[in-house]
């Protein structure tokens, strides 16, 4: 996933930075590169706690406004053809590339466009260990002292339909995505040790894939502020809106004493409700 | 005027040849001195090897009660927690010690090594057998005296370590058996008792029987079981 968007790093200025062709008969007709930052909001639920550990209570997820911020760069381009490209790519705070909205549309009609593309983000999850510990007792839930945490990236293909309004100096750009993602599989480990006992165990998870159906609105609203020649620069706002059904099932392989003779299950989870809210904003350059 | 130059120069290249010579000289014994000095300091592995005759067995109780077990004089244990620490050893290796640096340094410099190898000990006698009888009795199948090596996990901290589990008592012996034992003229192993005791007392004797034949045998103390309330 990084490698991809390590790619789209490069191709994004590259594109950004292309010879201006004479306007008749040149394949690009018109560029947009914007910068912006951005926060996004989660919100999941939680559910009680079962017999068996279900990652998706420990999705990262606060009473704060905002779990996630992130820088972003984005490219759009006007094909000859009434094709269009959307490149967004944003990163946390370790300026890792690993967010992507790439979008593909074609646009049949003025006001209305179908769209295609790839959708991917990462996200954390935090401190899943805390399930053994609360409910396994009698036992030290989790001898790995550490902060667990890993990160996730839920990464999907959609379509959708684009409706882009422009009025002088505004422009507005709706888009209704609708897919189908998953959560990137992990394996996790967690070793227990029975109180004032000998009895130790290490249980290991495999996770497998969760496909799942997701709705993905999104309003991008630019407001033309300054004209320099042919280039235009303005301010930008874009909003959107994730929303997706999902449970992880994993393959949970115990062993007990030794590691001698494991007892293996399949595990099926029920499935979570999860949301998430963005809101960035920024600055646009169009020529 | 041109004499005296000729003079003049001659001198200096006189001057610079006796210069030259003395620094050829001086460099070409210290050059003698060190290479001499890493001639001496150098360590044959082989002089670092010795033999070791397992002669002595040690039977310390273990608090594994907690995280992680860590040796006790405390003769009272958990029920489910009933677990010990064995060392064979050579008694006279570590009686007398080994002179674990060769001597033979030449003085005027702090000896410096390129490596300093651990010393080796290989057994005259190999372990060929491991056995745990019980003194007491653990339960009513399972009476005084009877074989309870299968009832026991362990642990062999410097030799194997698979992970955070312990490895059963049958894969023991292949795990403490060694061609040579590095560092310590010793071998410690941990046991763990996979079996909660029902009655409230412990005490086993554990037997090494070595390939000359020898057995080595030390009993546990008696230990005092508690439970979980």
């Amino acid at each position: 996933m990084r490698r991809y968007a390590k790619i789209m790093m490069f191709l994004l200025p590259a594109v950004a930075v292309s010879s201006l062709l004479p306007a008749q008969g040149r394949f690009i007709e018109k560029k947009e590169a914007s910068l912006w930052f951005g926060v996004r909001d989660i919100t999941r639920d939680s559910l009680a706690n079962g017999a068996n550990l279900d990652f998706l209570n420990y999705l990262h997820s606060s009473d704060e406004m905002a779990e996630y911020q992130y820088l972003g760069l984005s490219a759009h381009l006007w094909f000859r053809g009434n094709w269009e490209a959307d490149f967004k790519v944003a990163m946390y705070d370790d300026f890792a590339p690993t967010s992507l909205n790439i979008k593909a549309i074609w646009m049949p009609y003025k006001y209305l466009g179908l769209t295609a593309g790839f959708y991917s983000y990462p996200q954390l999850m935090n401190e899943f260990n805390m399930f053994h510990r609360l409910s396994d007792e009698g036992w030290y839930g989790d001898t790995d002292s550490n902060f667990r945490q890993r990160r996730v990236h839920e990464t999907g293909i959609m379509a959708g339909v684009a409706v882009p309004v422009s009025y002088r100096f505004i422009h507005l750009n709706l888009c209704l995505n609708g897919g189908i993602s998953t959560l990137s599989k992990f394996r996790e480990k967690v070793t227990q040790k029975m109180i004032n006992g000998n009895m130790r165990r290490e249980i290991r998870y495999s996770t497998k894939n969760s496909p799942a159906l997701f709705f993905f609105p999104e309003a991008e609203l630019g407001l033309d502020c300054f004209r320099i020649g042919s280039s235009t620069l303005g301010v930008r706002g874009h909003a959107s809106w994730f929303t997706v059904k999902r449970s992880v099932d994993y393959k949970m392989t115990i062993w007990e004493w030794t590691y001698d003779n494991p007892m293996q299950e399949d595990v099926a989870n029920p499935a979570h409700s999860f949301s998430k809210f963005e809101f960035d904003a920024g600055l646009y350059l169009t020529w | 005027m041109r004499i005296d130059i000729r003079h003049q120069a001659g001198g200096f290249a006189g001057a610079l040849r006796i210069y030259s010579g003395r620094t050829m000289k001086v460099t070409l014994l210290l050059s003698v001195i060190f290479i001499l000095k890493t001639i001496t300091s150098c360590i044959d592995p082989a002089e670092w090897d010795f033999e070791l005759s397992f002669n002595k067995i040690t039977i310390t109780n273990l608090d594994n009660s907690g995280f992680y077990p860590t040796e006790t004089n405390s003769d009272i244990m958990y029920a489910p927690a009933v677990a010990f620490t064995v060392t064979l050893s050579d008694e006279t290796i570590l009686a007398s010690g080994v002179n674990r640096r060769s001597n033979n340094s030449f003085t005027g410099f702090t000896p410096a090594y390129a490596m300093s190898p651990e010393p080796r000990y290989y057994p005259l006698n190999r372990i060929t057998g491991i056995s745990i009888v019980t003194l007491e009795a653990m339960s009513p199948e399972i009476p005084a005296g009877t074989d309870v090596t299968g009832l026991f996990a362990a642990c062999v901290p410097r030799f194997n370590a698979p992970g955070f589990l312990y490895i059963d008592s049958s894969e023991l012996l292949s795990a403490i058996d060694r061609d040579f034992y590095p560092d310590e003229p010793s071998v410690t192993f941990q046991l763990f008792c996979r079996e909660e005791i029902a009655g409230d007392k412990a005490q086993f004797e554990i037997n090494i029987t070595l390939s000359d034949e020898s057995t080595l045998s030390a009993t546990t103390n008696l230990i005092t079981l508690v439970r979980n309330e």
